[in-house]
């Protein structure tokens, strides 16, 4: 069953009187539990289109369709609400609030999904675990190392149990050894929990994890492989 | 989420000492801010509280008893008969604390033996002044009036250097009797008093009731029954005038016309009347230059911060949670603020200007206004609470302008410039 259906779907940026087809009538679906990477040269698209599959932007053309509902019919409160209870986002850098520690960083979205005390301080525990951070817990980003940080950004992206996670150039600022720590991780949540997900990278280490590969060109899908 | 969650106010916490100095800078400037609108408030209130007491003191009291033409044409011919009786009637309609004062005042002239001048005489029972008016009080030089002194005078002080006089030298008073004859009589000056205006000073000129009426052949007269009431609160409306009432009700028939001080002084009144308005206005103009500063400062910070809102925005936080989180930071400063200014006001105004300051370099031009050479800072809860309410309420609605900046960064925008 998919989760996620882009159908025919353009957008289009304006710089002054240049406008440019970042993505031009892509299609794809990913089925639930699926782990998938977006390849392709830069400014192919890949980022734009894991932004529009997270309800961060709207199509110009085209459908989004999450778990069946059309993104598009969403109001910017409904796709508030989409990306925190269903959807998990990595990116590349910055993913973390500076004044909050490791902790309260996870912390922090299962407050705004109103989970209650007792099971918020459970879950942080269990995933700082899950992520072998439980030492650094009450670090704040700046003490941790770049690939920590990457994890820390992992277990919040998958403590809320989201159906999807999105994730941009996870591992861009990661030697290959951290990278490839960041990835066993994230296969064996997508293995145990079902979890699906999507990356967007140029990284070959994250394609060759992947059990499927899209690649993009010129905002085009040219070729979606299953391994 | 509930409206303050700990998480919400620590990460505003926390931001706001990201940079301690520019924190540091714009908590100066509202602390600075409200300082001046307490402490400058609480001079504007202790002058204005000298003021009033100052003019009830000079010879006005509470409540004043005229014949109405007195007020147009201030001659003997407009004076109260029986004076004594009529006060001793009117007491009764009064609490037992309240204090009458019978006086008869004249214009009149002052002769030395190489000067005249022009000098309001005021016949007065010396005993009867205490607590009402400056010349109840402890005298500069000399003695007081006694009783039974048909010959003594009380001057000012202002009065006795101008003339080059000393105590215990004669001098000569005239004034005119109901008949428009001039009468002198010569008196010997007994004490020089100090008033809180020079005007008073040099005006002024005491002697006993009793010896002005035998001047002017008119016993029992006086021209005024001056009324001052305990504890009376000089902006408390109301009292004073349930008292004029009732006094006016019984002085009905006998041509004499009780006043309240708001009519006598109505400059005064309206000035008081007028004076939370003016302390708004200028607590508003205090805001206007802080609230600037203010909304810049967030402004800046949220600027800063834009990468950390696009991040939260994109986790789900709704932009009515990115305002929440800007507007505890706002309140977090505006609170800080306020707490330090305060304390800071209450110890300038009740430590380091106890004991008030001299206005003395601003000269005469103040004194024509009535206020006291020496002003006392005046604390009341009233200003403080509206300073305070004017910052929280301005400040938030300063504040809003940064938090709906931040909410309108959206996070495609802000996370594509890494
Ligand atoms: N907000 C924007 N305004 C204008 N052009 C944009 C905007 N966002 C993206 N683009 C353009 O759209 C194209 C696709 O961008 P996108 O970020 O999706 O590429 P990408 O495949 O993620 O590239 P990279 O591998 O470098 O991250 C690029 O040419 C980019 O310059
Ligand atoms: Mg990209």
């Amino acid at each position: 069953m998919e989760i996620i259906r882009v159908d025919s779907v353009s957008k289009v940026y304006h710089q002054g009187r240049v406008s440019f087809r970042a993505l031009d009538k892509v299609s794809l679906d990913f089925k639930k539990g699926e782990f998938v990477a977006l390849a392709g040269p830069s400014g192919s698209g890949k980022t734009t289109l894991l932004n529009l599959i997270g309800s961060l932007d709207v199509p110009d053309e085209g459908e989004v369709f999450f778990d069946q509902k059309n993104l598009s019919e969403l109001n910017d409160s409904e796709r508030a609400d989409l990306r925190l209870h269903r959807i998990g986002f990595v990116f590349q850098a910055y993913n973390l609030i500076p004044v909050l520690t490791a902790a309260e960083n996870i912390d922090y979205i299962l407050l705004l999904q109103k989970v209650d005390k007792f099971l918020r301080t459970r879950k942080v525990n269990d995933i700082l675990q899950e992520v072998g951070l439980t030492d650094k817990a009450s670090n704040r980003p700046d003490e941790l190392s770049g690939g920590q940080q990457q994890r820390v950004a992992v277990a919040r992206a998958i403590v809320t149990d989201p159906q999807v996670v999105l994730a941009d150039e996870p591992t861009a600022n990661l030697d290959s050894t951290t990278g490839r720590k960041l990835l066993e991780m994230m296969q064996q949540m997508n293995r145990t929990k079902k979890v699906t997900f999507i990356f967007a990278t140029h990284d070959p280490m994250v394609m060759d994890f992947a059990d499927r590969l899209v690649s993009l060109k010129d905002g085009r899908i040219v070729s979606d492989t299953a391994k | 989420m509930r409206f303050f969650d700990l998480l919400s106010v620590q990460i505003s916490w926390r931001n706001l000492w990201r940079n301690p100095r520019r924190t540091t800078i714009i908590l100066t400037a509202i602390v600075v801010g409200i300082i001046s609108m307490i402490v400058l408030s609480a001079f504007g209130r202790g002058m204005m509280e000298g003021m009033v007491k100052n003019s009830i003191d000079n010879l006005v009291g509470h409540i004043k008893i005229q014949n109405p033409q007195y007020r147009i044409d201030p001659a003997i011919d407009n004076r109260i008969d029986q004076a004594e009786k009529i006060a001793a009637q009117i007491g009764e309609l009064l609490p037992d604390d309240v204090q009458l004062a019978t006086r008869l005042r004249l214009d009149g002239v002052l002769s030395t033996s190489r000067e005249h001048t022009g000098v309001m005489i005021v016949g007065i029972d010396p005993a009867a002044e205490k607590g009402v008016s400056f010349i109840g009080r402890p005298l500069y030089q000399g003695t007081p009036l006694q009783p039974e002194d048909a010959r003594g005078l009380l001057i000012g002080q202002g009065l006795l250097e101008r003339l080059g006089l000393e105590i215990g030298k004669k001098v000569v008073v005239l004034s005119q009797d109901a008949s428009g004859e001039g009468r002198s009589k010569a008196f010997r000056i007994r004490g020089s008093y100090r008033a809180e205006m020079r005007d008073t000073e040099k005006r002024y000129i005491f002697i006993n009731l009793k010896s002005f009426q035998d001047m002017l052949a008119a016993p029992g007269s006086a021209t005024e029954i001056s009324i001052s009431l305990r504890n009376a609160n000089a902006y408390q409306t109301g009292t004073v005038e349930d008292y004029v009432d009732r006094i006016n009700e019984r002085l009905d028939g006998l041509g004499l016309e009780a006043t309240g001080w708001r009519q006598l002084l109505p400059a005064i009144a309206a000035y008081i009347d007028m004076f939370d308005v003016y302390m708004l206005i200028w607590f508003v103009v205090v805001f206007v230059a802080m609230g600037f500063g203010l909304a810049n400062t967030v402004l800046m910070a949220v600027y800063e911060r834009m990468r950390e809102f696009g991040l939260q925005r994109a986790l789900g936080l709704r932009s009515s949670g990115i305002i929440k989180n800007v507007m505890i930071e706002v309140l977090f400063l505006l609170l800080i603020g306020m707490a330090l200014a305060d304390l800071c006001s209450f110890f300038l105004v009740k430590v380091v200007f106890r004991s008030g300051i001299d206005l003395g370099s601003f000269g005469a031009g103040i004194e024509m206004w009535g206020i006291s050479r020496i002003v006392y800072p005046v604390l009341s809860l009233s200003d403080i609470v509206m300073a305070n309410g004017v910052v929280v309420l301005l400040g938030l609605l300063v504040g809003l302008y940064p938090a709906l900046h931040a909410a309108r960064f959206t996070p495609i925008e802000t996370m594509r410039h890494l």
